[in-house]
């Protein structure tokens, strides 16, 4: 699956990443597979105010994950 | 009601981003606006030499539009203007236009209150200072969300 990356998140993990898993996945599921492979991003990516999107729709931590699912993370955001 | 939100990734006016309220707000007795420029210092003093703003290519507009909506369906306004930039600005540049037309002045001070509030932590938008000193990620601080909260 494709995962996106915005805001600082960019600065661990690039615009995006490739990820393939073996099985089935929660969007926190994929959330641990990226930490287990940044350990160093594991702050931002446990900040709260990150969020994740599938298909420009909001998704929470429980909602399962299909393989051609692109997902995206969201830094926390500002603007004004 | 006339609600207008745009991205703009290379230049905002804000002369003509007025003007078109004040057309727009033609039998209001009150047009608010107000115009967020890029500081040439940080909080700490180092020199900026420019700011990036960040966008995603379709959900940055949709929180523009929502929080327009948001603020049109909150006030007694008639007309409500956003416009933000994204991309490379410098010192002294407009970063936002935030507006608002009503028959009294009380909504428009109030709207156009709201949609700074709201957009300084809820714009999806993403913004980093370069300096000499490098590059540096810019979060709301604790009172912009103090900010935001006090409308809920």
């Amino acid at each position: 699956m494709k995962v996106l990356f915005y805001g600082k998140l960019r600065d661990v993990f690039g615009e995006q990443l490739e990820v393939s898993l073996s099985a089935p996945c929660t969007v926190e599921g994929l959330r641990r597979h990226l930490i287990a492979g940044h350990p160093d991003a594991a702050e931002a990516l446990r900040d709260k105010r990150v969020r994740a999107f599938v298909g420009d729709t909001l998704v929470a931590d429980t909602d399962a994950l299909s393989p051609g699912d692109e997902v995206e993370f969201l830094a926390p955001v500002s603007g004004g | 009601m006339g609600i207008v939100a745009r991205l703009e990734q290379l230049s905002l006016e804000p002369e003509f981003e007025l003007a078109e309220l004040l057309r727009a707000g033609t039998g209001d007795g009150a047009v608010v606006s107000f115009v967020g420029v890029a500081r040439p210092l940080a909080t700490d003093g180092a020199p900026i030499d420019r700011m990036i703003l960040e966008h995603h290519p379709r959900l940055t507009l949709r929180s523009l539009e929502e929080i327009a909506a948001e603020a049109a369906e909150r006030f007694a306004v008639n007309h409500v203007r956003v416009v933000h930039r994204s991309g490379s600005i410098l010192p002294g540049q407009p970063i936002v236009f935030a507006g608002a037309c009503s028959p009294h002045r009380r909504a428009a001070f109030d709207a156009a209150d709201y949609l700074m509030d709201r957009l300084k932590t809820d714009a999806l938008l993403w913004k980093r200072e370069e300096g000499p000193g490098g590059s540096k990620w810019i979060e709301p601080a604790d009172r912009d969300y103090h900010d935001r909260d006090k409308w809920e």
